[in-house]
């Protein structure tokens, strides 16, 4: 045996450990909590009804499609990437119901999540193999997606009156609304996939270090391929529920500016936009917050576009909060 | 230069604390020294009262004589001689401009340094054998088996791990945890169908972190938190739990502090002791020649020369460099 120099016992580690206390790095791991809970005790003082079972519905009802798009935004954003077009794939898939629902809502809702797959692969397909930076890659199909799906609906609003299908959008089990139940599950799911898989981990891996990731070996390609895949199938799960609601696939309006929403509740949640991290918990917490903004403001009859205005100055903060925190170190 | 204009500033009255692991910067630039190892002050007194041994020894807590014994680096004698069949055989790896038919071959326990200026090719040869430069021709041999070419993913599969020469590029995942960044290679032997053992993982990286002694204040602490020497030792842990064949060491201890460098020069003999056939690059003269058994010395991207035995000189490998 080679000899190795002994570190004395009492080398403890640097004191940067301690420095979680800095406020911009507390803000950035918790701020998303503490507004949220903020905004709920407003509500609770300001509110009326805000308590009520059928307003909590409500809310988590209209969350649910942006929550479901955001989770797989979360995944994107952790490999330093974006999916601009997760909104025209929610069109996508609200054009497609109508033309195959001939074939049952089954059918016609695989359907739309192949469609959803095959687009996050084009995305995929254009990042991982081809080079193309993601906010390019992805502005295509936000431009070519919402057409295409205008074409395929000849620009036109349909009524859809399948029972079957449209009870997505109002059945209940054990009160709790199917759209609600879907979101949970598949927040736990990548919540799992996160936490528990090789894929969760290689994620993180290929957003904090891409070349790095090459030289250990890691499966870099597939691994970016895999996250536009599901953010495609996730945009196409949320357009169908979207439809479902709504009573009709409206392939100009569905999921228009859903990329904004989406990306400012994964950001405020604490996911860094330079990758290398996925916080599904704070992205849900983002995502109620959204939602929690949105509709205080409605109630109060403030129009959409300072909505919107809000929407962005919290995705500033939210950067900025994470920007300090970085350079705190 | 910089030491010319720090001692303008002396002259001016200026009071000047130099931090730096570079012990060649210390003798020429300060007055006087003062020594820290593991947070605390070990010897503080005018440099010129000490000799480069001393103030290593210093350093590292150990003997001058041990210091001396041993050679400013910490690799041990040469190893045995090795007769058993190579392990990793490279035969004409080529890429116009920069590598012209490069070939080399490592026995088990065997350390083979690669000599040579900077843009001689060294790191470019690393690289192509750990799959992650593409390749105009040529090929790459584990126990006898060829690696599919340009692909990282197979040089890992075959036993080929390597420790980049840019630690921060190419090394290190900064914002992940230390254990994330130990365990990410070895991902496939800790996870059943996708999913990873957490228990296997941080068994693997208990055993790793005390075996090398890293220093982190738990496995969750982010590796950008740590000193460059536990960094490193972090990528060390990484290839050691692929369970290599061959481990590919590009400047392994630069930029890093003289303790950390012995411990890692040290790890570097145990391994090749155990077996491991070791490809090494080094700017230091010093550690190619104390830590090889033999050393393929490349010039624009070719074998000039191949030092082995006795020949493995600093003499010889200046000698072979000026030559070609």
């Amino acid at each position: 045996m080679a000899e190795i120099a002994v570190p004395s016992p009492g080398a403890e580690p640097s004191a940067r450990s301690a420095r979680r206390s800095d406020v911009a790095g507390f803000l950035r791991d918790n701020g998303v909590y503490v507004a949220l809970g903020l905004l709920v005790l407003g509500n609770l003082l300001l509110t009326d009804n805000f308590a009520s079972g059928a307003n909590l519905r409500t809310q988590l009802v209209q969350v649910a499609p942006v929550l479901i798009v955001a989770l797989g935004m979360t995944l994107v954003i952790g490999t330093e990437g974006i999916d601009l077009s997760v909104g025209s794939v929610m069109a996508l898939a609200a054009a497609l119901i109508p033309l195959w629902l001939g074939l049952g809502p089954g059918p016609a809702i695989l359907i739309a999540l192949m469609v959803g797959a095959a687009a996050g692969a084009f995305n995929g397909a254009l990042v991982a193999y081809v080079g193309v930076q993601p906010i390019v890659a992805t502005l295509a199909l936000f431009v070519a997606g919402r057409g295409l799906a205008l074409v395929l609906a000849d620009g036109q609003l349909k009524q859809i009156e399948n029972e079957g299908f449209l009870s997505l959008g109002t059945a209940e089990i054990l009160g709790v609304p199917i759209i609600v139940l879907i979101a949970g599950v598949l927040v736990l799911a990548v919540m799992f996939v996160a936490r528990r898989t090789t894929f969760g981990r290689h994620v993180v891996a290929v957003g904090g270090n891409p070349a790095a990731s090459f030289l250990a070996g890691l499966p870099v390609k597939r691994t970016l391929l895999t996250v536009y895949v599901i953010s495609g199938v996730l945009a196409a799960v949320a357009g169908v529920l979207a439809t479902a609601r709504l009573t009709a696939s409206d392939p100009s309006a569905v999921g228009q500016l859903i990329e904004l929403s989406a990306i400012t509740a994964v950001v405020v949640g604490g996911t860094p936009l330079s990758g290398g991290g996925v916080r599904v918990v704070g992205t849900v917490a983002g995502a109620l917050l959204v939602q929690l903004i949105d509709s205080t403001l409605i109630k109060n009859d403030v129009p959409d576009s300072l909505s919107q205005i809000i929407q962005a100055l919290l995705i500033i903060a939210a950067v900025a909060v994470q920007r300090r925190a970085g350079a705190a170190r | 230069m910089a030491a010319a204009a720090l001692r303008r500033l002396r002259d001016d009255g200026v009071a000047v604390i130099y931090v730096s692991h570079k012990l060649d910067e210390l003798f020429v630039i300060c007055e006087r020294v003062t020594v820290l190892r593991d947070g605390r002050l070990v010897h503080t007194g005018p440099i010129a009262g000490l000799n480069r041994t001393q103030l290593v020894a210093h350093m590292l807590g150990r003997d001058v004589a041990e210091v001396e014994r041993h050679g400013v680096t910490s690799f041990g004698e040469g190893h045995e001689e090795v007769t058993a069949a190579p392990v990793l055989e490279v035969t004409g790896l080529t890429r116009e401009p920069v590598l012209h038919g490069v070939s080399l071959a490592v026995r088990p326990g065997e350390v083979v340094g690669l000599g040579g200026l900077l843009g001689a090719g060294r790191s470019e040869t690393a690289k192509a054998i750990a799959g992650a430069e593409p390749l105009d021709a040529g090929e790459v041999k584990v126990g006898g088996r060829a690696v599919r070419r340009g692909s990282p993913i197979a040089a890992v599969k075959a036993g080929i791990a390597i420790i980049p020469e840019d630690r921060k590029a190419e090394g290190i995942i900064p914002q992940l945890s230390v254990r994330d960044n130990i365990t990410i290679a070895a991902l496939p032997r800790l996870s059943k169908a996708g999913l990873v053992s957490e228990k296997a993982q941080d068994e693997l990286v208990e055993t790793f972190m005390r075996r090398l002694r890293i220093k982190a204040s738990s496995p969750d602490q982010k590796v950008l938190e740590l000193s460059g020497g536990n960094q490193q030792k972090v990528l060390l842990a990484r290839c050691l739990c692929m369970s290599p064949k061959v481990l590919i060491l590009d400047e392994p201890t630069r930029g890093i502090d003289v303790g950390a460098k012995g411990e890692i020069q040290a790890l570097v003999d145990e391994l090749a002791e155990q077996g491991l056939a070791v490809v090494l690059i080094s700017s230091e003269l010093e550690e190619v020649v104390e830590g090889a058994d033999q050393v393929v010395v490349l010039k624009e991207g070719a074998v000039i020369d191949v030092l082995r035995g006795e020949d493995v000189t600093e003499d010889k490998l200046v000698g072979a460099l000026s030559r070609g």
